[in-house]
């Protein structure tokens, strides 16, 4: 082993993980456990009709025989689904806040700390803000000046008690309830996430972000979120995610629908850090999540950008269903796993109407014991006449113990179609590093910036508030690491 | 201010360098010429503190310093740079942030503030000028799809802006047409004053003609074979180095 | 599990010695317990073969076979087999290392045997085995031609090969796998190659199989130390084709170059599932595959490199390119790299399109019609391939070959 190479591990070893703290409230949370008995609980508790409840307990049936996929290259014990509580909220929490000023100080404080002062973003214009803690959804800013574009914004079980008709129509239109084992448990036993509606022809005035954070020991977070941009409509969505510091094994199986209409665009983006787990993997949280968008539309766009720092294990494939003639899918990714963590994740596209396009750009950087795979689907049906696919998947590893796949597949029955795949599997430029060192640059930042320059390709799609945000984390969960 | 001792090198089982010793006083210029695979790049590399190179015997002291117990970082921020016989490529890393990343590391090295955002792009595009580059190529990767000649005059650029104090070219030379060797060398002798001293690393004698060396030195299996003035570069150039295998 | 399966092995347990009989009855049971593989499993996830679990298949009898002559390649010696039997008269070659396969000789499977291979172990009676000294070198290609013959009834027949290389040998050999006749026919080949130290083996391969024909060939290799394997594949008949490649590069400096071609038409199903196994540092792979698909063909590439922890330094490049040519043709690639250490420089492509418009209008405006501007850029994509293979006879087959299969008027040659 070089000498650089020890000193990169070295470095490695480092690594804060800052949100990491418990938030210590009264919590309303029920014994672990899932049962009929449990969804009717949990549907009782969101004032929820009785066409909702029947969808659950046929996805909890359902579930009941499904089995758990094995094929990821993921490793872990097998999950006791009876041992996690399925629901938790801050007892203060019971009637929902009105506003801001009604929501316990406690709370307002854990998302200061994680850096999303709501207080003062209620102020300032820029970005409107949903966040759900455990199982509920605390607060959602500028929803007023929201509702004057026409644009809904709330939590999901609150669009389920106001907007019923819109709920009903597209809930489980994307990914049906029996999609795979962790859709239907989350069909099944879903709490809160957001609920975003775009109006035909409306440009959503300003970014829209969830921040979803796990507090509670021993409970799962299951959250749905659905996106619906109705003709000609725009929209810019952000997610976010931290969890607390602990030793045991945390489940977040989530699902998230989207749909565009004719022409409309919606731009999904990711920061996930959820807690890794520690350096021996002891702890993290198990990230089993689907996402799917559904461009029904004629020239419609979905585009899914993701940062993938957190999680013990990651498992997911934000997909497009390009339906509508002349849509876009774009995948743009980057996942690093570092310490003992695990990341399967990429993405599916599939072609379905004619001059449909999909652009995918997967970026790995695997250091320590991280290991990852992508994987991905490109499908192009007889039906997608002139259908473009560009793939362009890169690995970087750092440290001979880590290790990294690539499993990208191709399906195509038509002759018009392009697609163009390529992927490069390799180390850390040593020499890189030993440039940037002869102008001065400590050997952590080295890595960092190499690193960053790596990802550029898809930091670029972040908004740009976030991509600042993304590449501090890249550096932290590197830290040492990768500067 | 630079003292080469000495100096034994290998990399792996094979020795590179068998003894070399070189004084360089600050204000000098000294060209270190000698055939492929006699060693040049070695030192210079040595000197830069690249991996993978053992020091078996000897030492190089700077300002009085053991130059090879420090990082490369360490040495840079001493105000050693190496400008690179192949510059490496970074995507996705500009050259603009490479070097304010760079300054500033160097002048938190030597206990100076960060230097102002405003300052810096001013300080760069005078220099940008002196290399004939088009600014907007500092907003591309470091070197990233950049020809031969646009890497050298980058690492020229780099040069100008850390105004290091011991400059080592290694090949900066090679590849050049005439247009781009004059840009080099009028960036070397911006930078040449009584504090700074420069080892210019060079297969041919067409660099030593718009930048006048004090000592020559001639490279041969790892050894310094002969020194001299400037007129020993005018005799390699007329002789070869076929010569050396006899000596 | 049709009863043919069972009632063709106590044929064949008639025919064996003792000795290999116990050996023959584990792998039939093994082969009954796991049945044909299905695409609920990873690796036949595009091509079932569990219908053939329901055909009565009979081990195939000595077929009638016309004139070879015409197949012969210059310069060659030749081994021939008919029906997955030896065939003496049209066999031609001096004795020593070149032999014909004995029981037992197989050697030991390294990686976890799948049930096409178990069924070979308990049938195939024959086949070729090469064995070369060290710093030995074959004077002449080998050409191994195995013709099918099928008769009224659906039979099968089986062949075992080997090819043993011991340090500084050096070998040419060509299989060519062609069918004489309409009928439905099984034929699976079991494929041993090992390259010792130094070694150099060249294996060149021609499937031209009919339209009843359903093919499968498990290919295992080993490479040593230094040791360079060649491999080139054309695959262009066939009703259902499958070619399970693992290529070990078993010691450090080890080099595999894998090539290959599939040109199927009509419904012809063609599969190549491809892994190269990076154990040592030092290794070296390269693999290249074109792909031309038409009429209702359907192709399927899968090519996996898997790089070990203490593989450092390999540096393995892999690339297939398709040309779907029809609206009901259809391709599913998937390259797979697999890595378990940081010090590699690994890459793969995969593309699938349409020929160059702007190529073939290049081609037109300097006054070549259409027809055979397509067919010469069709060759051209596949002679990337076609043209590594260094024996003159062998690759002028093969050119041929595929150019009587391309689209258009045959005689037009580019």
């Amino acid at each position: 082993m070089s000498t650089s190479r020890r000193e990169i591990e070295t470095l490695l070893r480092g690594g804060e993980y800052s949100a990491g703290f418990v938030t210590k409230l009264d919590a309303d949370t029920i014994a672990p456990g899932l049962s009929e008995d449990v969804i009717r609980f949990i549907s009782a508790k969101k004032q929820e009709p009785a066409w909702l409840l029947d969808g659950r307990l046929a996805a909890f049936r359902r579930w009941q025989k499904m089995r758990e996929p094995r094929w990821a290259h993921v490793q872990y014990p097998q999950i006791d689904y009876q041992a996690i509580s399925y629901y938790s909220a801050p007892k203060s929490l019971k009637d929902r806040p009105k506003s801001l000023a009604e929501v316990d100080p406690k709370l307002l404080e854990t998302y200061k700390k994680l850096g999303i002062p709501l207080a003062e973003q209620e102020r300032l214009a820029g970005v409107a803000m949903d966040v759900v803690f455990d199982s509920v959804s605390i607060a959602t800013t500028f929803r007023e000046k929201l509702r004057e574009a026409g644009v809904l914004f709330c939590p999901i079980s609150e669009a389920v008690r106001e907007y019923p008709d819109l709920v009903r129509k597209y809930l489980g239109t994307v990914v049906p309830p029996g999609d795979n084992f962790y859709a239907a448990l989350n069909s099944a036993v879903f709490t809160d996430g957001s609920f975003v509606y775009i109006p035909k022809g409306v440009r959503c005035p300003m970014e829209l972000s969830t921040y979803f954070r796990i507090n509670e020991r021993n409970t799962g977070q299951f959250e749905r979120t659905l996106i619906i941009a109705e003709e000609g409509s725009y929209v810019s969505y952000l997610e976010g995610c931290t969890a607390p510091q602990r030793d045991e094994h945390q489940l977040h199986a989530a699902v998230v629908e989207l749909v565009a209409l004719d022409q409309a665009q919606i731009k999904y983006s990711t920061v996930q850090n959820w807690y890794p787990g520690d350096e021996n993997g002891k702890g993290g949280i198990y990230n089993f999540v689907t996402k799917r968008g559904d461009c029904r539309g004629r020239a419609s766009k979905i585009s899914w950008t993701q940062i993938e720092t957190g999680s013990a294990i990651t498992w997911k494939y934000p997909s497009c269903i390009l339906r509508g003639d002349g849509s876009t899918g774009e995948f743009y990714s980057v996942a690093l796993t570092h310490h003992r963590q695990q990341a399967d994740t990429g993405t599916k596209m599939l072609h379905v109407g004619r001059n449909t396009t999909s652009t995918i750009v997967s970026k790995g950087i695997s250091a320590g014991h991280g290991r990852q795979s992508y994987r991905g689907l490109v499908r192009v049906l007889p039906s997608a006449a002139g259908a473009r696919n560009y793939t362009r998947c890169d690995s970087l590893l750092i440290g001979e113990h880590c290790a990294a796949n690539t499993f990208p597949y191709t399906e195509v029955r038509n002759p018009t179609a392009q697609l163009e795949h390529e992927a490069t599997t390799s180390k850390i430029g040593e020499d890189q590093l030993y440039y940037c060192r002869s102008r001065g640059i400590s050997e952590e930042d080295a890595v960092s910036m190499v690193v960053n320059g790596f990802c550029k390709d898809v930091f670029k799609e972040l908004p740009m508030e976030f991509a600042v945000e993304a590449q501090k984390l890249m550096s932290v969960s590197l830290e040492g690491a990768v500067g | 201010m630079l003292e080469i001792e000495n100096l034994h090198a290998r990399v792996g089982d094979t020795k590179i360098l068998n003894g070399i010793t070189l004084s360089v006083k600050a204000g000098e210029v000294h060209a270190v010429m000698g055939p492929n695979g006699s060693g040049k790049s070695t030192l210079a590399h040595l000197l830069a503190g690249r991996a993978g190179y053992a020091v078996t015997e000897g030492r190089i002291l700077y300002d009085g310093k053991d130059l090879l117990s420090l990082t490369p970082e360490a040495r840079a921020g001493e105000g050693v740079f190496l400008g690179f016989q192949y510059p490496v490529e970074i995507p996705g890393v500009s050259t603009l942030y490479l070097l304010k990343t760079a300054v500033n590391a160097q002048r938190k090295y030597r206990g100076q503030s960060e230097i102002d955002a405003l300052d810096f792009l001013a300080w760069i595009r005078d220099r940008v000028k002196k290399v004939r580059m088009d600014i907007e190529m500092l907003h591309r990767g470091v070197n990233e799809g950049f020809s031969g000649g646009e890497k050298k005059r980058n690492e020229i650029l780099q040069m100008l802006v850390l105004e290091p104090r011991l400059m080592i070219l290694d090949e900066t030379d090679s590849g050049l047409d005439i247009d781009a060797l004059r840009i080099v060398a009028d960036g070397i002798n911006a930078l040449r004053s009584p504090e700074r001293a420069i080892l210019l690393v060079t297969h041919y004698q067409r660099l030593l003609e718009y930048v006048q060396p004090d000592r020559v030195h001639v490279l041969a299996r790892g050894r310094i074979v002969r020194s001299g003035g400037p007129e020993l570069a005018h005799e390699l150039e007329a002789k070869g180095y076929g010569w050396l295998d006899a000596a | 599990m049709s009863p043919s399966y069972t009632a063709a092995f106590e044929t064949v347990l008639r025919e064996s010695p003792a000795v290999a009989r116990e050996s023959r009855t584990e792998n039939l049971n093994a082969f009954l317990k796991a049945g044909f593989p299905n695409k609920r499993q990873e690796d036949w996830r595009y091509t079932d073969l569990s219908p053939l679990a329901e055909q009565n298949f009979a081990l195939a009898a000595p077929g009638e076979i016309p004139d070879l002559s015409s197949r012969f390649l210059p310069g060659t010696d030749r081994l021939v087999f008919v029906n997955g039997r030896f065939d003496a008269t049209a066999s031609d070659y001096p004795p020593g290392a070149i032999a014909r396969r004995a029981e037992f000789a197989t050697p030991v499977d390294v990686f976890e045997k799948d049930s096409i291979s178990h069924l070979n172990a308990a049938l195939a009676l024959d086949g070729l085995a090469l064995r070369l000294a060290p710093q030995t070198r074959l004077d002449r290609p080998l050409h191994v031609l195995s013709v099918t013959s099928p008769g009224a009834a659906p039979a099968m027949s089986h062949l075992t090969h080997s090819i043993n290389l011991e340090p500084g040998a050096e070998a040419t050999v060509i299989f060519e796998d062609l069918t004489h006749g309409d009928g439905t026919h099984l034929l699976t080949q079991r494929v041993w190659l090992r390259a010792m130290d130094h070694a150099r083996l060249n294996v060149i391969r021609l499937q031209e199989h009919g339209s009843g024909v359903q093919a499968l060939t498990r290919w295992d290799a080993s490479v040593e130390r230094n040791a360079t394997l060649d491999w080139i594949n054309l695959d262009l008949g066939g009703h259902l084709v499958r070619n399970d490649l693992v290529m070990t590069l078993a010691a450090p400096e080890a080099r595999v170059n894998l090539s290959g071609v599939y040109a199927p038409g009509g419904t012809t199903h063609v599969d190549n599932h491809t892994r190269i196994e990076h154990f040592w540092p030092g290794g070296v792979s390269r693999e290249t595959y074109r792909g031309i698909v038409k009429d209702r063909a359907r192709a399927v590439f899968n090519g996996r490199i898997v790089v070990h922890p203490q593989a450092f330094k390999t540096d393995s490049a892999q690339h297939v390119a398709n040309l779907l040519l029809s609206p009901e043709a259809e391709v599913n690639a998937k390259p797979e790299l697999q890595i378990d250490n940081d010090d590699v420089r690994c890459t793969h492509g995969a593309t699938c399109g349409q020929l160059d418009e702007y190529a073939i209008y290049y081609l037109r405006s300097r006054g070549i019609p259409l027809d055979t501007a397509r067919r010469a850029l069709l060759y051209s994509f596949a002679r990337e391939v076609l043209a590594n293979i260094a024996f003159e006879p062998a690759r002028q087959r093969m050119e041929q070959a595929l150019l009587a299969r391309l689209p258009g008027t045959p005689e037009v040659l580019p």
